[in-house]
Parts: structure tokens; C-alpha cells; sequence
């Protein structure tokens, strides 16, 4: 690549700015949009709100940056498959207990293993429980 | 010459030369290591590294792979070319359907203006790398059956399910190949913008990629038009919905609004120059560029 600063080898242009339109279409959004206050209901992919009544609850669980609730599925060793549920504040042991009841009795008393980590703000439970853990979050509205 | 006329030359030199990068460093002759050399002399002991008598002191080992007659394993094994032309093999970020969904509805891409791949990357909810070969998305057919919007959209491959969903809804859809150039202007408009350099013509699919191009049934950017509308009429009775009508002008604007297939963002022609700082757009004037520009654009 040759740089050259020679003023003759300018050659001749013509300054416009009607398409910056379009040019700015294609600049990227500098932070991720509000939640839409339109959205009623369920939308289309899938996507609930969080709701007023989660807010009188002991604990809350925070959305993460992109709208989405903060569960996510963990393999250790290829078989261990554990789920973590991210940004709890308040009461962490209250919302462990409660967790835990509601799947226990969704799968016939079988006994729930789990990890606290008050200083991290998450829980670990072990087995794959993610769309469990989700419908769990969604019923109490985060 | 006085000692100012060779300083002159110099910096001329300088400002000439290619600039220093970390592209076009060279290692120092010292720091390159010469292979030792084996001699047989006393220093470089008794059996100079050869070991005592046989094949490896009088060289004459036999082949690599050679098993002493028996057929080695390199010929018994059958060969299972997984990698045969790995290096001309492309890649695409798949993207379903469902994700295209939630981008809609969290408003993370604008359904009110024609979604491309440059807008898709800019959710920065995808990543296209063209160093690993990635030409782009893939559209796939999961959350088909949820479906619901009226856009106009622009991906380099798609299914058949996904064609259709797109189409019942009343979009349009059309796919097309970006070249290596052009992708990496593509997928981070800002940071091409920023760089200072003339928008790049779009080439032409390369020989494998361009029959799925100019395939009406693939929607592709190179098929006539004629033949992609009566590819809608068929893919709607073979899956059974009835094709919509555009609502208002608007709307019919922006549907239908297409690059040209030289052409990689809307609105923008190969040759400019975007200037980010003071807002405009710079667009070469000179019969030189003119004529550059065309006969890429005629050749594309």
C-alpha cells in the first residue's frame, strides 16, 4: 500500500450529504433498545414481559441486558448437567426453597440437589430442569 | 549534494515507502538458527550423533511407513476424505426464524426498513467472521409456524420452509453472495466507514455458488424477476396460503426496494467515500473513476 500526501494527486470530487440517511441506518445502535411499552401478552417468539407483581416478592431476579431471563444450562464431564440462574438479589435462601418446592412437585417428590452462592448472587441445581426453572421465574413474573 | 538535499530525499523516501506494520516485520538475519551442522571431526564426538554400526550409522533406514513387508497400515486403512477442499469449503452463521423474531419484537432490528446483512450484524446478536471462512447467514426453518411479520429481507442462503414463511406473512426475501471485500464492509459498516476507503464493487458468485444464485426457487439476487414471482405463486400453493397485497405506498417502497447486485448498501454506489467526521459523503468526479467504476459494475 503506498501512502502518499502529493496535493496533485487529489483528484477532482464532489461533497454531498443527501445520503447520509442511509448511512445512518447502517451506524450501529450505541446501547440495546428499551423494551418495547407496546408489548401486551406474549409475543409472537415467545418473549413475557416481566411483570408489577414480581416487585412484592422477598427476591428478585434481574433480566439480563438483552431483555432474557439469566438461566443457563451447564454440562460438566460430558454428563453432569447442571442449571444456573444468574442475578438474584434480596433473599437468595428464600427463593432456593421456593425454587426447589415447585419442582419437587412437579417431579413427583424426587429430592432436588442445589447450590447457593450468596456472595455471587446465583444458584446452581443439578439436573436439566432450564424450561422448568424458566416457567418457575415467568409464573412468579420476572 | 549538500547534506539539507539528501535529508530531503530522505523524508520524500519515507513518505513513499510502505509503512512499518506489523504485517511487513522481518526477523533479524542474526536471530535465525542454523541447523547444526554434523561434521566428523573430534569435537563433535566419537559417532558424530549416528549411533553404533547398522542401518541408521550408513543410512539406509528403510522408508517412513514401511513395516518390514507386511502391508502397512497407511495402505490397509481405507481413505475417508473429510477434509478433502476444506480450504474452498464456505461456512454460514446459521439464523432460525425464532431469533429473527425476537429481534423484531425487542425492536433490535427496524422491520420499517429493509433488514440485510448489515443490520443483522449490528445487533451484535450474531457474529460473522471471514476468517473463518463465513460467507454470512443461513435461514432455517425453526419457529416457522410462529412467524409474523411483513419484511423485507436479504440473507446469502435459505430454506425452502423459510422462504415460505417469510411469504405467507407477505415479505419478501431474496438471498445473495457477498465477496470476502465486500462482506468485511458489510458486516461492520462503522468500522469500514471509519477506515477512509472507497466502497468495493461486489463480484460476482464464484463458479459452485452461482447456479444457486440465478435459481428463482431460491429466490436468488441473479434469477429474473418474472420467474421469482411465478416461484411465489407455486411455493404458496405447494404449502397452501394466499399471497398479500401490499397495504400502502410506503409499504410497497420499501418491499421492493433491491440492491443492485454490484451494488452492497442501499442507497450508497461503489467509488464513494464516506466521511464519519464532517457528516458527507465524497464522490469522485474525474471521466478516470467514472469509467473504473462502470466497467466493474458492467463486468460484476
Amino acid at each position: 500500500m503506498r501512502v502518499s500526501f502529493d496535493a496533485d494527486l487529489i483528484s477532482d470530487y464532489e461533497v454531498s450529504t443527501k445520503e447520509m440517511k442511509f448511512v445512518d441506518r447502517l451506524l450501529p445502535k450505541q446501547t440495546v433498545p428499551q423494551v418495547p411499552d407496546n408489548i401486551t401478552g406474549i409475543t409472537p417468539s415467545g418473549w413475557i414481559p416481566s411483570k408489577e407483581s414480581s416487585t412484592s416478592l422477598p427476591y428478585f431476579v434481574r433480566r439480563t441486558k438483552n431483555h432474557m431471563l439469566p438461566v443457563y444450562a451447564e454440562v460438566q464431564h460430558t454428563n453432569r448437567h447442571l442449571v444456573r440462574i444468574k442475578n438474584i438479589d434480596g433473599d437468595i435462601w428464600a427463593f432456593e426453597k421456593d425454587l426447589c418446592e415447585y419442582l419437587e412437585n412437579k417431579h413427583n417428590k424426587r429430592p432436588i440437589l442445589s447450590q447457593i452462592h450468596e456472595v455471587g448472587r446465583f444458584i446452581r441445581i443439578k439436573g436439566q430442569y432450564i424450561h422448568d426453572v424458566g416457567d418457575f421465574l415467568i409464573n412468579k413474573g420476572f | 549534494m549538500s547534506s539539507n538535499g539528501i535529508r530531503d530525499r530522505a523524508l520524500n523516501l519515507v513518505k513513499i515507502l510502505p509503512r512499518l506494520t506489523l504485517g511487513n516485520l522481518k526477523r533479524l538475519s542474526e536471530d535465525v538458527k542454523k541447523p547444526k551442522n554434523r561434521r566428523r571431526d573430534r569435537k563433535s564426538g566419537k559417532t558424530h550423533g549416528k549411533g553404533h554400526k547398522g542401518q541408521g550409522q550408513r543410512m539406509t533406514l528403510p522408508r517412513l511407513g514401511f513395516e518390514g513387508g507386511n502391508t502397512p497400515f497407511y495402505l490397509q486403512i481405507p481413505k475417508e476424505p473429510y477434509y478433502r477442499n476444506h480450504e474452498l469449503r464456505k461456512e454460514y452463521v446459521p439464523l432460525s426464524l425464532l431469533q429473527l423474531q425476537r429481534m423484531i419484537d425487542l425492536h433490535r432490528v427496524d422491520i420499517n426498513h429493509p433488514i440485510d446483512l448489515s443490520s443483522l450484524c449490528n445487533t451484535k446478536l450474531l457474529l460473522v467472521d471471514w476468517e473463518r471462512k463465513q460467507f454470512g447467514v443461513h435461514l432455517t426453518d425453526e419457529g416457522a409456524e410462529h412467524f409474523d411479520a411483513k419484511i423485507n429481507l436479504e440473507v446469502q442462503k435459505a430454506d425452502e420452509v423459510s422462504i415460505a414463511a417469510i411469504e405467507k406473512c407477505g415479505g419478501i426475501i431474496s438471498t445473495r453472495y457477498y465477496d470476502p471485500t465486500s462482506l468485511h464492509a458489510v458486516c461492520n459498516p462503522a468500522k469500514f466507514f471509519a477506515r477512509g476507503t472507497p466502497i468495493p464493487v461486489c463480484k460476482v458468485p464464484p463458479k459452485d455458488d452461482l447456479d444457486y444464485y440465478c435459481k428463482a426457487e431460491n429466490r436468488g439476487y441473479l434469477a429474473k424477476p418474472e420467474q421469482v414471482l411465478e416461484h411465489r405463486l407455486i411455493l404458496a400453493q405447494r404449502y397452501g396460503y394466499m399471497l398479500k397485497d401490499f397495504e400502502s405506498e410506503e409499504e410497497k417502497e420499501m418491499l421492493l426496494m433491491r440492491k443492485d447486485p454490484e451494488q452492497i448498501f442501499y442507497g450508497l454506489r461503489a467509488g464513494w467515500v464516506v466521511n464519519l467526521k464532517d457528516r458527507c459523503i465524497l464522490k469522485p468526479k474525474e471521466t478516470i473513476h467514472e469509467q473504473y467504476y462502470k466497467l466493474l459494475e458492467e463486468s460484476a
